[in-house]
């Protein structure tokens, strides 16, 4: 993107194994401030590892992560806790504390912020509420969600106390069309009005092109293609090239050719 | 040789690596401990759920151990005619030992299994991930309140189950056997020092830590979803009880050696 902008999340030669098995391999990503990055990739190809490197709940085994020209490996303990401040985070399965109602899971992080003033609460968690489009959930617990619901509560609760960093991780998978695409406009919403800087991990592609100004493609522990959604409909990539058809109309029609011939078969 | 060396190796590895983490983790409570805010209403909500939880067992244990002692003692007694000591004997069995044992074992069964499903159920569900990302030290949130909740209530405990257990001794030796309630209350007092009843309570505050310590940390550390929930429960139970017998023999030898 533009080179004046500032570098707010640098990713250098991040290297990552679990036992045998090396799931980053020399990771290199450079995030602009206010700048929304969608980073796609195959199920099981190390994307929740990348991000959980970001926020520091991983140590890499080699290269290092700085947000804000700070090295997220060099701290700890309360400068940490002070540092998470800036970041908020949605889980995949959105992490609400199951022993908590909605209304206290979302008003957490502004109570242990030293929210003191009830009323102030209330007023932020409905609002945050309404933003989601969950109003009067207050009193559920989450247990009683479906699991786009818990999803959207993640969400208010990751934003109710302005974050300055969001990561994403899969807001839109296993949500219906509908509100996987309420979820991208709350993103995109965040990214504009709040200009805050973001990295989303999705499988869906054509939910990237709508939340991101650039994409990064990651295959096999690197980033093999990061650019533009146009660079990446004329990446000629083969990897990438298979990831960004639609492969929805692909799998459609396979359905529909098997639907056919079954008929045909039947008489 | 080379495999010989391997099955003898692995596991005293994993023992001395399983070792350093669990005091890793003490080491990261422990600083913890005094910092702010305090969470006074958390401490409170798991005194209460260690008592709500282990009270009824621990009741009935005491009491009936207390029974079982007297009956137990009064033949035996009986052939010194020494049946006025049986209370005496009761006493010093149920302060020094057998109370704060017994309640540390069903604490451990009931508080601490408890406590590494909780943590571990959070574990697989990423919501320990989440309260580090809500900059909330999950350390401070989670095990600190525990921690102090165990070591306060595990004490507590005892001395009620201290109690009952001498009700229960009691109530065999006068009710069961005719003893002289009188000589019997004596007898249990008179020769009750107060280092039989403060050394039980010390052991049993730190056998609660024990506790504590080993289920928080068997839980924080779960991995492989439900499965690994189930196993870091019953792994916390087995390795809490065994660590308080343990500690109650150092500790006993330490106590009654001075
Ligand atoms: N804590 C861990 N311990 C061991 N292995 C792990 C751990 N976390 C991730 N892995 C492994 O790393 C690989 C990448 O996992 P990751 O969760 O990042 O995949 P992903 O790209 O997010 O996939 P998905 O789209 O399914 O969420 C997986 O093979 C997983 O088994
Ligand atoms: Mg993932």
């Amino acid at each position: 993107m533009q080179n004046s902008r500032k570098v707010k999340i640098q990713i250098r030669g991040l290297e990552k194994s679990f036992g045998e098995k090396k799931v980053l391999d020399g990771v290199d990503l450079d995030i602009y401030e206010g700048e929304s990055v969608a980073v796609i990739g195959a199920s099981g190809t190390g994307k929740s590892v990348l991000i959980k490197h970001v926020i520091g709940l991983l140590r890499p085994d080699n290269g290092m992560v700085t947000v804000d020209d700070i090295n997220v490996q060099d701290l700890s303990g309360y400068e940490l806790q002070e540092f998470m401040c800036r970041f908020g985070m949605l889980f995949q399965g959105g992490a609400l504390f199951d022993s908590m109602s909605v209304f206290d899971n979302v008003a957490f992080p502004l109570r242990e912020r030293g929210v003191r003033d009830e009323d102030q609460i209330r007023k932020r968690v409905d609002e945050m509420l309404n933003l989601v489009d969950m109003d009067n959930s207050g009193n559920l617990m989450p247990s009683d969600l479906s699991g786009g619901m818990r999803k959207r509560i993640g969400l208010a609760r990751a934003l109710a106390p302005e974050p300055n960093i969001m990561l994403y991780d899969e807001p839109t998978t296993g949500l219906d069309p509908v509100v996987g695409g309420v979820i991208d406009r709350l993103i995109v919403r965040t990214r504009d009005r709040f200009h805050v800087t973001s990295i989303t991990i999705t499988h869906d592609i054509r939910s990237a092109y709508r939340i991101a100004h650039r994409i990064a493609m990651l295959y096999n522990g690197k980033i093999i293609k990061i650019g533009t959604p146009e660079e990446m409909r004329s990446c000629s990539i083969p990897e990438v090239e298979e990831f960004v058809a639609d492969r929805t109309a692909h799998l459609e029609n396979n359905l529909f050719q098997a639907g056919n011939s079954g008929f045909k078969g039947g008489n | 040789m080379d495999k010989f060396l391997f099955y003898l190796g692995a596991p005293i590895l994993r023992f001395i690596n399983e070792a350093g983490r669990l005091a890793l983790l003490l080491i990261d409570t422990l600083k913890w401990l005094f910092r702010r805010p305090f969470r006074i209403a958390l401490v409170f909500k798991h005194m209460e759920e260690i008592g709500v939880r282990s009270l009824p067992v621990v009741m009935i244990t005491a009491t009936f151990t207390g029974g079982i002692l007297a009956l137990q003692s009064y033949s035996s007694f009986k052939r010194f005619n020494a049946e006025s000591l049986i209370g005496t004997m009761v006493a010093i069995a149920l302060c020094r030992e057998l109370a704060p044992v017994l309640t540390g074992l069903i604490v451990a069964g009931r508080v601490g299994s408890a406590m590494a499903a909780e943590l571990g159920t959070m574990r697989v569900t990423e919501q320990i991930d989440a309260l580090y990302t809500l900059a909330v030290n999950p350390v401070h949130y989670l095990i600190v309140p525990r921690f102090i909740a165990a070591f306060i209530m595990m004490p507590i405990l005892t001395m009620l189950a201290d109690g009952l257990g001498i009700g229960g001794g009691f109530l065999v030796s006068t009710q069961v056997y005719g003893l002289n309630p009188t000589v019997y209350i004596r007898a249990s007092f008179n020769y009750l020092e107060y280092e039989d009843v403060y050394s039980g309570l010390i052991k049993s505050a730190v056998f609660g830590l024990t506790i504590a310590l080993t289920g928080c940390y068997k839980g924080f550390y779960t991995s492989g979803g439900a499965e690994g929930v189930g196993k870091a429960t019953t792994s916390a139970v087995v390795i809490s009880m065994m660590l308080i017998l343990i500690i109650d023999y150092f500790m006993g030898a330490l106590f009654f050696s001075v």
